[in-house]
């Protein structure tokens, strides 16, 4: 896998045309780590499809800098290595799903004795074996959305890039996706990610960026990797602020305590130590962000 | 250049059933004309039909129907891609050429009294030249536009220069101030030749290496043109 | 695994700017050639200044082709119907044959002796072609090419 991930600085992207000029990205820094899954979340018109856009090599920046693995965005080893879906596949409508796959994976670089096979196993996990010979223009919204996603897997890439991935697809193809998401991860892939599905981002993103009107408003960590965010959910009525407060740390909220801790133990005694001082507890879960808020509070 | 391109765009052609049917037609023209006009006389116009058809989807359209942005992710420079398609187009174009001189040697064989392979011959290798230009000019006006504006100019100029031509002529004959005006100067008639000859070559019937020359530098110089457009061009992908 | 020739996904090929400066040199290099005096087709072509004698002579009448180097239907014609056997050998029978070349556009000015025929016959355009008495009267002219058979046709007419 790569070294570096993907970096983006000051980031600058307008449009012209002949009554104006229209500022859509206004210096974005971003950065997606190795093994890192990153949510970009916004509004309609923030800039998510341009910026990605300009990671892809489709627009180019008025200025700034864009570097995947060290290198320039459009350098052929850095292409060899990324994967990219689009959210609607436009592709030759004539051709069928099987000669559609060979052909992106042969364009992508996978060695020829490895092609056919490649193509089978990346049809059968997205469960499209049956429809292989089908043409695309035969192919549902969902259908096409899943071999979006195997012609950009196809080559093992190192860097991913999903736009809206689970777009028409039914809960087995969300599934489907989450689950291959995670595989990139594991893998040790960059995975950038633009959905409008917040539940989705909330549960495979580590980070989420929010852009609204050009720039990043909110970053938040939803996955910490050295700490465990908990919220513990109290009884009311059936504990003193005080005691809590010496136990966790942190002053309960609308009976609820968030706590960071380092480990899974420390939930466990953590527990033990709030029962053991008579508090009564509701609900222990891991603590994520609250995205519709972040959505919310940008309106 | 990629072969994996290269060949994609010929398979895609020559298994469309439009493509087909028109190889189907032209060889039984070649096989009917061969009895009756002079050798590679009828077909060469259908073949540069076919290169207009055919070439008019180089480049232009994916950039309309979001096709190339699957493509730009891929491991091939942005030249290599346009050349690689350029090339799959004009070999299918090829194929109906080689089609058409076959099948009107055949039937001159069969038909008529000795085989016209020089003539035919001399046809076949300028129309290939020819259809390379043609489809290197869509390539490089596809660059540039979308859709398929590309061969809507390429006709158009066309059809502007035969216009402009006979205007000229008409002109020329007439009594007016620009009519003598235009009657002392060639150099209208200089422009009109030049850009119609270098666009617009008249496939000629024998062997001349010189016109070979000028359609591949032609066909060379709007490649390259096109490359550096397509270099150059955003390509914008879907919208928040 | 890694390419082993990282490149940037704008690059142009070396090998199409090579081969696009080579054709072009070789275009510019050619229409720069001094060629000998041509035998096209299948005719003898003969000198304006001798063109007349030659006719009254021998009896013939004149054909005078008046032509361009960068004329596209001058090619045509040369091909169709001075390079066609047949009607070269019915051209050579009845006519002499004079071919005048305008080279206004490469050496921005013609020889005196061209400049005078354009101007005797008023040719505006090229092909011109022109069928005169070996007196030089015009008796009938073809302006453009109109294809073999208007050729034929015309040359029909004269008398």
């Amino acid at each position: 896998m790569s070294e570096s991930g993907v970096s983006v600085r000051a980031l600058r992207k307008s449009f012209r045309s002949f009554r104006r000029r229209q500022e859509v990205l206004q210096g974005i820094d971003l950065d997606v780590a190795p093994g890192e899954v990153v949510g970009l979340i916004g509004p309609n018109g923030a800039g998510k499809t341009t910026l990605m856009s300009c990671l892809l090599g489709f627009l180019h920046p008025d200025s700034g800098d864009i570097t995947i693995d060290g290198r320039a965005n459009d350098d052929l080893g850095v292409r060899r290595r990324t994967g990219f879906v689009p959210e609607r596949m436009n592709f030759d409508r004539g051709a069928t799903g099987w000669n559609f796959l060979r052909y992106m994976a042969r364009l992508a670089g996978v060695p020829g004795g490895e092609v056919d096979a490649r193509c089978r196993a990346m049809l059968e996990r997205l469960g499209l074996t049956p429809a292989a010979d089908k043409r695309l223009s035969q192919y549902s919204r969902g259908m096409l959305q899943r071999i979006g996603m195997c012609q950009a897997l196809i080559h093992e890439p190192a860097f991913v890039f999903l736009d809206e991935p689970t777009s028409g697809l039914d809960p087995n193809g969300v599934l489907l996706v989450r689950d291959l998401i995670t595989e990139q991860k594991q893998r040790g892939a960059a995975v950038l990610l633009n959905s409008h599905q917040l539940a989705e981002v909330e549960k495979v993103c580590d980070r989420v960026v929010f852009l609204h009107r050009g720039v990043i408003q909110h970053a938040e960590t939803l996955r910490h990797t050295d700490r465990i965010i908990v919220a513990v959910t109290l009884l009311p009525g059936s504990f003193d602020v005080a005691t809590v407060e010496r136990i966790t740390g942190v002053a309960a909220q609308e009976n609820v305590v968030i706590v960071t801790v380092e480990t899974q133990e420390a939930i466990a005694a953590l527990v033990r130590d709030l029962v053991a001082g008579n508090v009564g507890i509701v609900d222990v879960r891991r603590h994520t962000a609250d995205l519709e808020s972040i959505f919310r509070g940008a309106a | 250049m990629s072969g994996v391109v290269i060949a994609e765009t010929f398979r895609r052609h020559v298994t469309n059933i439009g493509f087909i049917a028109y190889l189907a037609l032209l060889a039984i023209l070649s096989l009917g004309v061969s009895v009756f006009n002079r050798p590679a006389s009828v077909w060469p116009t259908l073949v540069t039909l076919l290169a207009l058809i055919t070439g008019s989807g180089a480049i232009g359209p994916e950039f309309s129907s979001g096709t190339l942005q699957l493509i730009l992710v891929k491991p091939l420079t942005r030249a290599s891609y346009l050349l690689s398609r350029v090339t799959g187009i004009v070999l299918a174009v090829w194929l109906a050429a080689a089609v058409c001189a076959v099948f009107e040697l055949t039937g001159r064989a069969l038909w008529s009294e000795g085989v016209p392979f020089l003539p035919i011959g001399a046809g076949l290798l300028n129309i290939m030249a020819d259809t390379i230009l043609a489809i290197s000019l869509l390539a490089l006006l596809g660059s540039i536009t979308r859709a398929y504006f590309n061969v809507a100019i390429y006709v158009g100029v066309m059809a502007t220069l035969w216009v402009t031509e006979v205007a000229v002529g008409f002109i020329r004959q007439s009594s007016s101030a620009l009519g003598r005006l235009l009657a002392n100067r060639k150099s209208v008639d200089l422009v009109l030749s030049a850009i119609d000859r270098n666009l617009f070559p008249e496939v000629l019937p024998a062997f001349d290496p010189k016109w070979l020359v000028l359609v591949l530098s032609n066909a060379a110089v709007a490649l390259l043109l096109a490359c550096l457009a397509f270099r150059g061009r955003e390509v914008p992908y879907g919208a928040d | 695994m890694e390419p082993t020739r990282p490149a940037n996904q704008r690059a142009i090929p070396i090998a199409l700017i090579v081969l696009t400066l080579a054709l072009v040199a070789g275009r510019v290099a050619w229409s720069l050639m001094k060629r000998p005096a041509p035998k096209v087709g299948l005719i003898e072509w003969v000198e304006p200044s001798k063109a007349m004698a030659l006719a009254r002579e021998s009896n013939k009448k004149i054909l005078y082709d008046f032509t361009a180097d960068w004329c596209q239907p001058c090619h045509l014609l040369d091909a169709e119907v001075f390079g066609d056997p047949a009607l070269a050998a019915r051209i050579s029978e009845e006519f002499i044959a004079v071919r005048v070349v305008d080279r206004q556009q490469e050496e921005g000015r013609n020889p005196a002796a061209v400049e005078a025929l354009q101007r005797q016959y008023g040719v505006r355009g090229f092909p011109t072609v022109v069928f005169a008495d070996s007196s030089g009267a015009e008796q009938a002219r073809m302006e453009g090419f109109g294809g073999r058979q208007v050729f034929e046709q015309i040359m029909g007419q004269v008398r």
